[in-house]
């Protein structure tokens, strides 16, 4: 089959070409490519975002920052607006697969591709983001968790668009972690990862808190138990233990060859409970 | 900047390569890393994995390290690509060359032009010597080596850096 190009200059005219049978968005191209490269994936025709103006910047406002659907991984590590709100969110992003994926990945190809072994729908779930998406049938956001069906299946139709990711502000006493257990090389899929997000009142017990975990599912998991476990409880040893084990019993992995279901579930309680620790903010530290 | 896209399925481009302007027309799926080795000529990049983890591929597109097998040749329509044949233009990097012979920075050679070109990078933007060895290790360690042990290349970077 032969390949077309497209390049659109537009989001409309983006949205358009989309309309053709077997047509591909193409962001950066690092995971669709890879796709192809294996045979996964044939498409007959890809719409290149790349002269889509609009679609690469971070802006804040006192509410929330935006992050543009085609900013890469590099620019979100590095950006200065996202390293001063969101500076576990920047981390994330600077340590995502190796140095050539940070120059090409691009953030709304990561959340469109939805594998969740992949670091950035784990924290900016955790972060509570919202996807904005844009298609012939209208505007619409959704959150980041909700952006997957399925290993490979994103939850959008073949003509709809990413946008952009929005991050509400963190709330006074708040602090976030993301934590990723990579027992064979450092550019691995996690055997599990975990981003959190937890609110302190005054006297130091969490008020809110928000895990998620990745790579033990079909798609990332939003950690209800695990949450309520830590809600009105100072993370002291005996708090951190019972979160571990609510989030051993909550998550649900298979096993494959980075551990077995059993051995993933152990761990994603052990790394929930040190990605909680990690979120104390500096100055309740002991 | 870029050519027209007269033919959706044979796109027409231009970018220079290693200092040489090039205008060429590709089918739509041509990888970087064909139009480098079959259309140009450059053999240095060389193709390993395919899958974007062993970085034997590594090009700098606009002075980004690059997986030349994940990245489409349209993609790069408009950019400046160097690859290891394009190093030797520059005199900052000839120390860097010496302490891979001397240091014994390879064995077989066949990842050696994508360690070259991933640390070149870093030289050309002036970033080398003032990384940690833990930031160099950590901006390198997509570059594999089933040879070295790694022992001979983290020598030749050390002498490099100074
Ligand atoms: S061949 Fe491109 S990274 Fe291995
Ligand atoms: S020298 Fe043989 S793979 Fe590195």
């Amino acid at each position: 089959m032969t390949l077309l190009w497209r390049r659109p200059t537009t989001l409309d005219g983006a949205i358009e070409e989309l309309a053709s049978d077997d047509a591909a968005i193409y962001a950066g191209g690092v995971s669709l490519v890879l796709l192809m490269n294996l045979g996964l994936f044939e498409p007959a025709t890809l719409v290149s975002l790349a002269a889509v103006p609009g679609l690469a910047a971070v802006t804040g406002d006192d509410e929330a920052v935006d992050l543009g659907a085609m900013c890469t991984h590099a620019r979100l590590a590095a950006d200065p607006i996202l390293r001063r709100t969101h500076p576990a969110a920047a981390d994330m992003f600077a340590g995502i697969g190796n140095v050539r994926v940070r120059s090409w990945g691009t953030l709304g190809g990561n959340l469109a591709h939805a594998d969740p072994a992949q670091d950035p729908p784990v924290m900016l779930a955790a972060l509570h983001g919202t996807v904005s998406v844009v298609g012939p049938r209208g505007d619409r956001v959704i959150p980041v968790e909700a952006i997957a069906e399925g290993p490979l299946s994103p939850a959008l139709d073949p003509d709809e668009i990413v946008t952009s990711v929005r991050l509400p502000l963190a709330e006074e006493r708040s602090g976030s972690s993301y934590l990723k257990y990579l027992p064979g090389t450092k550019d691995d899929y996690a055997t599990v990862s975990i981003g959190a997000h937890l609110q302190f009142d005054r006297a130091g017990a969490v008020r809110q808190a928000r895990l998620v975990a990745g790579a033990v599912g079909p798609t990332v998991v939003v950690l209800g138990a695990g949450s309520e476990v830590l809600t009105g409880h100072p993370l002291d040893p005996d708090v951190l233990d019972a979160l571990r084990v609510a989030v051993r019993d909550e998550v649900n992995p298979s096993s494959d060859r980075r551990g077995s279901a059993d051995y993933k579930r152990e761990m994603a309680g052990i790394v929930a409970a040190r990605a909680a620790s990690a979120c104390r903010p500096a100055s309740a530290r002991p | 900047m870029g050519g027209v896209d007269v033919d959706p399925a044979w796109p027409s481009i231009a970018l220079t390569v290693n200092g040489r302007r090039h205008e060429v027309s590709v089918p739509a799926d041509r990888r970087l890393a064909g139009l480098l080795r079959d259309d140009l000529g450059l053999t240095g990049t060389k193709l390993g994995c395919e899958v974007g983890v062993c970085g034997t591929c590594t090009v700098l597109v606009d002075g980004l390290p690059t997986s030349s097998c994940l990245t489409l040749a349209v993609q790069v329509d408009g950019a400046s690509v160097l690859t290891v044949e394009g190093l030797a233009a520059f005199p900052e990097l000839a120390e860097l060359g010496r302490a891979f012979v001397e240091e014994g920075g390879f064995q077989c050679g066949f990842c050696t032009s994508g360690q070259l070109v991933a640390i070149a990078g870093l030289m050309l933007e002036q970033r080398l010597s003032s990384m940690t060895s833990e930031a160099v290790t950590e901006h390198l360690h997509g570059n594999l080596c089933r040879c070295t042990g790694y022992y001979g290349i983290q020598r030749a970077i050390d002498r490099a850096r100074r």
